[in-house]
């Protein structure tokens, strides 16, 4: 007999795995979401369709303007999901990106690198 | 030297009153035994061949409804080597075949003559007469052309598995094995026809009937000739090959074989099980003749040997009842052992997966680890239901509370098709830590269940409200035919049973009751609203809690929903 294994909370792992907040999708949208991408969610759009509760969420933050990384660290989910959902959010007509077309290209190192520190200290 | 019956010394009569209930406790059960060998016998002769014979009916009526439907596409190419398609003779034929097998099943499993099989044998049957029922809709679709291609096998399937669920089915698994080859012939026969050829979802599908039917064939090894590696081949060009067309009068050439050669397989089983079965039902009768007979002449012949004299009464030479509880009593320690160590070992392979999936990588290899991900968390969810059924304890434990939200998510990504279960309909709340596992699987059965007995193109609803009492419920809907009352009951039978049920069956709604038990949760069954069946989940107010983080706010769905 060996001994019994317990995992309490954070070790249990998430009760929602990843795969589940995209319904098994990664791709990214193609022209790409950056990390420091602004999100503005539009006001008085309606989907069209039931929205997931990982979208809800989203649309919530986005109440103000909110940079994708932000958006990722409140929900504590990697950028990879959190872009699939910007993504189907933007098809959606639900949200946009007022100063993405600053902000791409001008992708700062040292603050990536700050972000990155940070999601990984939650 | 006459004595009369009153000159019999009193202990002497009471050990002769002794001796003749010893001898009817070995009668009894010897007979018993003998009767319940036969019934074996009547069971797999009878009411086993009523329901092979209906499965054998729908199978029919599947495969010739497929075709009726492909036939009325305007886009597919008529079936080469199928002159039957659109041709509505045949159809019209198969659904009277099935109704007559049907009627023949529904009159064995009523009334007086059902006393004669076992419990397990009647509930199987009666399942399917059941779900029977479900084929005036399907049918009416067909005929109308609007059944969709996977709603049509999911009814049909629905079905047959009612039948194949019986435990003493003569040939069960060459019949399994069988079925999963009719099924996905009955896909590919549309699949191939249509201008497009298999698609995703269909070479998806045709790679699980396949893998489900040679895991039939593994558990019952038959002789199938030389048929199968050319089927297999077939699939393997379906499967792997791109843009290569597999022609429907290519894979009727190479599926119809083995199916024959299965039919003819299960035929021989039968016949092999019914020799089995005579030697040991006709051993038990003769020891059951024996112990009756032998002992009733040896308890006359000691009652004479009393009359003429007091002699001491012979001992009694009589067989006890066998028991064979306690056989199972090593082996029980050892598999919560095996359970344990495979729930270290998935818990293991899930934080590596966790691991993997936050690292960048691919779009396609990030999407093959969610599927890694789903596969081993359903992994998880079993192992776990294991060692709950088995009294234990799952290793994930929570002291926080956790909001219902994610409870009820956690538990439709436990199950297969997860995408088809809409949770947007949660009101935020938060339960209990120590609740959470149990909640979570109860769920997941209970939205399992729904998923398997809806049609694929439809959603599963879950809902989630406060109570009045501080209680909270979640509802588990779907759009499938819903279940009759009798299923209804034997499913709240099944859940307040502590015992399992019997043959493996109802064995989702045993583990719902026993997963409500711990924690004093109320399931209840209906039908739902729109048809379908709706499970309605009360957890009591004192597994509901405040949510302690931050993170609390509520989303405003009134203004996301449309």
């Amino acid at each position: 007999m060996i001994a019994e294994d317990v995992w309490y909370d954070e070790d249990a792992g998430p009760l929602v795995r990843l795969y589940a907040i995209t319904g098994g999708r990664a791709a990214v949208p193609a022209d790409g979401i950056t990390l420091s991408a602004i999100v503005q969610r539009v006001l008085g759009a309606t989907a069209g369709r039931e929205l997931s509760e990982p979208e809800s969420e989203v649309l919530r933050l986005a109440d103000r303007p909110v940079s994708v990384s932000e958006i990722a660290a409140w929900m504590r989910l990697p950028l990879g999901p959190v872009r699939v959902i910007l993504g189907d959010l933007r098809d959606a007509g639900m949200i946009t990106f007022p100063r993405s077309g600053d902000a791409a290209g001008h992708t700062d190192r040292r603050l990536l690198e700050q972000v990155l520190s940070g999601l990984r200290s939650l | 030297m006459k004595r009369g019956w009153r000159d019999v010394d009193p202990r002497l009569g009471a050990g002769l009153m002794l001796l003749v209930v010893l001898w009817l406790a070995a009668t009894v059960p010897a007979v018993l035994g003998a009767a319940g060998r036969i019934q074996e016998r009547s069971t797999a002769d009878r009411l086993g061949s009523a329901v092979d014979a209906t499965v054998v009916a729908l199978q029919e009526e599947r495969r010739l409804s497929a075709a009726a439907l492909t036939a009325g596409d305007p886009a597919a190419t008529p079936a080469a080597g199928d002159d039957t398609a659109g041709d509505p003779a045949p159809l019209a034929a198969a659904r009277e075949r099935t109704d007559l097998a049907g009627a023949d099943l529904s009159s064995l499993t009523e009334g007086l003559r059902s006393h004669v099989y076992t419990a397990e044998a009647v509930d199987a049957a009666r399942g399917l007469v059941s779900r029977l029922g479900t084929l005036d809709t399907i049918r009416g679709r067909v005929d109308d052309r609007t059944a969709e291609s996977a709603e049509l096998l999911a009814a049909y399937r629905a079905m047959i598995a009612a039948g194949l669920s019986m435990p003493e089915l003569p040939g069960g698994s060459l019949a399994r094995a069988r079925e999963a080859l009719s099924e996905e012939d009955a896909l590919l026969r549309t699949a191939l026809a249509t201008r497009d050829g298999a698609g995703d979802a269909e070479s998806l599908r045709v790679g699980s009937l396949a893998g489900e039917r040679r895991a039939w064939l593994a558990a019952a090894p038959a002789d199938l000739g030389t048929t199968v590696p050319a089927l297999e081949a077939v699939e393997q060009r379906l499967l792997l090959a791109e843009g290569e067309r597999v022609a429907p009068a290519d894979w009727a050439d190479v599926a119809d074989p083995v199916s024959a050669a299965l039919r003819d397989a299960q035929t021989r089983a039968v016949h092999d099980a019914v020799s089995a079965a005579t030697p040991p039902a006709i051993g038990t009768t003769v020891w059951a003749g024996m112990i009756a007979g032998v002992g009733l002449v040896a308890v006359i012949g000691v009652l004479v040997a009393a009359r003429r004299s007091a002699g001491a009464p012979a001992a009694a030479t009589t067989r006890e009842p066998e028991s064979d509880a306690g056989q199972d009593r090593g082996l029980q320690p050892l598999l919560v052992d095996m359970h344990r160590r495979n729930q270290r070992l998935v818990h293991r392979l899930l934080r590596l997966l966790d691991g993997l999936e936050r690292r960048q990588c691919e779009d396609e290899t990030l999407e093959q680890l969610y599927r890694a991900d789903h596969l081993a968390t359903r992994v998880r969810r079993n192992v776990e239901k294991a060692i709950t059924l088995s009294g234990g304890t799952p290793g994930r434990q929570w002291h926080q509370p956790m909001p219902l939200g994610e409870v009820v998510r956690g538990a439709a990504a436990e199950v297969d098709d997860y995408m088809r279960v809409s949770t947007a309909q949660i009101e935020p709340a938060a339960l209990s830590g120590d609740a959470v596992l149990e909640v979570t699987h109860l769920l997941a059965e209970l939205i399992d269940n729904a998923i398997t007995y809806s049609p694929a193109e439809t959603r599963v609803r879950t809902g989630g409200e406060r109570d009045e009492d501080g209680g909270y419920t979640v509802t588990v809907t779907d759009a499938g035919p819903g279940m009759s009352d009798l299923d209804l009951e034997n499913a709240r039978q099944v859940m307040t049973d502590p015992e399992p049920p019997a043959g493996g069956l109802w064995s989702g709604f045993y583990a719902v009751g026993r997963f409500a038990a711990r924690w004093e949760i109320d399931v209840r069954l209906a039908r739902g609203a729109a048809g379908g069946l709706a499970a309605e989940v009360r957890i009591p107010a004192d597994l509901m809690t405040e949510m302690s983080d931050t993170a609390t706010t509520s989303v405003d769905l009134s203004v996301a929903a449309h």
